[in-house]
Formats: C-alpha cells, structure tokens, sequence
C-alpha cells in the first residue's frame, strides 16, 4: 500500500518544504508532481498578479437557516418574499479591516425540507406577456452595509410553479420555505 | 470529549487522516455535539484523506470590467501547478448611474465604517425590483475561461459581453482552486 500521509519535511520535493502532505488514494505521498497530491501545505502563487490563498479550505464560520413565507402581495402577484439575515463582521476582521466571507446559500422546496434547491431562476411569461419567475431564489451579500458592525445578507425566495402546456398560469405555491446558509472563512483578496 | 482527529488505520475507512468537527450550536440555540473521528459516516468529516482531493482554494481574485471590455475580455495570470483547475465566479454590479467600481468592491473595509454599495451575489450585487432599467449593471454578462500556460502557470480570461452600449463598471470575483476531483 502506498504511504498516503507525511508530516514534516518532505524528503523529496524541491526545496524540502515542511507542511502536512496528503496523496491521493493510490498514489505514493511520498511522490514529487502536484497530480500525487490530494492537500499539500506549502502552495503558495509564484506568478505574482494575484494575492495568493495558499490552498486554503473552507472553514464554515456561521451556518444556520431562516424560516421564509410566501405570499401573493396582492399588486403585482409577484409571490416572492424576502429575508435579511446578518453576522458580526469582526468574525472575518484581519486586524484593521473587515472582509468579506463567502456566503452559500441554499432553500427547501414547498412541503418538503429535505430537498434543497440549489441556485437555480427560471423565467416564464404568461398570456399577458408579465414576466414570472418561478421556482428559485437570489441572494446578494453586503458587507459593509452600515457602521452597526453586521454584514447583511440578502435572501429572496420566489414561488414555484411550472408553466403548463397552454401557456396560462398554472397556479402558485405560496407557503413557508426555509433558507439554509454557510459563511466560509475563506476571505476575498486582491 | 470526543476523539478529533485520527493520523493511522481507521476502524472503517484504512489508513489515513481523518478531522471531524467540534461541538457547535444551532441557529435555534440547541448544542451540536462533537462528532467522533471513530464514527463510521464520515460525510461530515473536516478532512478526510480517503477523498480524490480536498478543492484547495489558490486565490479569490477581483477584476475590474470597464466599458472599454465590452465585447472583449480582461485575463490575469496565477500558480495553477500544472494541474487542472475549477473555478467560479460572483459579481458586483452598481446600483445607481453615480456608482463606479470603487463603490462596489467587496474586498475589505475598515472596522467600523460603512460601503453601503458594495454587494456580491450569483447574478450580480443588486436586488430588488425586477425592471430592466438600461445600463445600471442589468445587463451584465460575462463568461470566464481558464487555460493552462505551462511551466506551472494558469490564465484566466473573463469575458465581457454585454452589448457596446454598456457604460458602467462591473466586478467579477473570480475562486480559483485546485483541482478535479
């Protein structure tokens, strides 16, 4: 069987590099090409135009979920709701500044939480030529949106429908929804 | 406490490294307790050595889209090792006609003072109302193309396309890791 983990300094790579090394299954972690190897600790960019993140995982910092309803709000039968959920932003502080963390986020379907959609609109339009947007959902992070020392993340979920085969409007299903999130450490860089 | 970590032969899954996760609390306010590196559903592990590769993230990098790269493109170059790379993109677009590029970045801010302006999402930083009000970031598209350059050196190319109207700027955050699984 192959030597899959090494700790230390390496004894073949250029330059001995100390770190923690991880081979891929199969392959010896003791080998010296970057295709034998599943983590490695010492990446880090040479080429100079980007600030390197040295191979850096994610580290889910907050995750949680929110409890959303949708209703037809009687004007434009847009049936869509939103939800603001924010995080403290001194959890992505480097010393002086604040930074933005990547948010994920996800939604339950109607009736049933354990199916998650994934980002994902699609756009239909009825007999009246109205755009409808069914079936998904948008978010935008902001992270700097006042002084109060929150970052806000924005959530709007709309309901779901297919359009049938005659082009009329099949319906909507209003209803509670839950939206899931993860905030990763994992922090922009220039 | 929970056992955390496992450098040896897992009961269940061989040799290897294996990390689970810590004790936690819901968004409810109930505990999560520790999970056991010992335990034999690893899908919530940290780090887990038996997987093809762990997506180790090279950079996060944020590039400027001006009128000038309509209809062209924008590239910068990274380490990508030689090996292939995935990548994905977020973007931030303004949202009023006064709104440049520096109004949008998301990079970092100073504790304690405020970029009201400077959103990210999937489809762009600005939400709300679903008109198409003309040239205030509606209209952005763009697409991004990784190539490999040799000698350890990756590019990559965003592309902007929207229409040669277009006038204002719009970011796009390019995450950029290694490799296929």
């Amino acid at each position: 069987m192959a030597n899959r983990v090494y700790l230390g300094r390496h004894p073949a790579l250029s330059g001995n590099p100390y770190g923690l090394f991880v081979s891929k299954p199969t392959k010896n972690v003791l080998g010296t090409t970057h295709d034998d190897f599943a983590f490695r600790s010492d990446l880090s960019d040479s080429v100079g135009s980007v600030t390197s993140t040295f191979g850096q995982s994610f580290h889910i910092k907050h995750r949680g979920e929110v409890s959303i309803s949708l209703t037809n709000d009687g004007t434009n039968s847009d049936f869509r709701d939103s939800v603001s959920i924010t995080y403290p932003r001194a959890d992505f502080n480097d010393g002086s500044n604040d930074r933005c963390p990547l948010v994920f986020i996800q939604t339950s379907v109607i009736t049933d939480t354990t199916i998650q959609n994934a980002v994902g609109m699609y756009n239909w339009k009825n007999t009246s030529q109205d755009f409808r947007t069914s079936m998904g959902f948008r978010f935008v992070v902001q992270p700097y949106p006042d002084t109060s020392g929150n970052g806000l993340i924005h959530v709007t979920v709309f309901a779901e429908a297919f359009a049938d085969a005659d082009g009329d409007w099949p319906g909507t299903n209003t209803g509670t929804r839950k939206v899931y999130y993860a905030l990763a450490t994992t922090c922009i860089s220039t | 406490m929970a056992n955390r970590v496992l450098l040896g032969k897992h009961p269940n899954h061989g040799y290897g490294l294996f990390v689970s996760r810590s004790a936690g609390t819901a968004s409810g306010g109930s505990s999560i307790a520790a999970q056991n590196v010992l335990a034999s559903d690893k899908s919530e592990f940290l780090f887990d050595s038996t997987a093809a590769s762990q997506a180790q993230l090279l950079c996060w990098h944020q590039v400027t889209t001006t009128s000038s790269h309509n209809g062209s493109s924008v590239s910068f170059e990274y380490s990508n090792f030689g090996v292939r790379n995935f990548a994905f993109a977020l973007c931030s677009q303004v949202g009023s006609a006064s709104e440049s590029a520096s109004d949008i970045s998301c990079v970092s801010q100073g504790s304690g003072s405020a970029r009201a302006s400077a959103t990210y999402g999937i489809f762009g930083g600005v939400q709300g109302s679903l008109n198409s009000t003309a040239d205030l970031g509606n209209d952005i598209n763009f697409t991004i193309e990784l190539t490999d350059q040799g000698s350890g050196r990756g590019r990559c190319i965003i592309n902007r396309i929207t229409a040669s109207s277009s006038a204002k700027d719009f970011l796009v955050n390019v995450l950029i890791f290694k490799e296929q699984a």
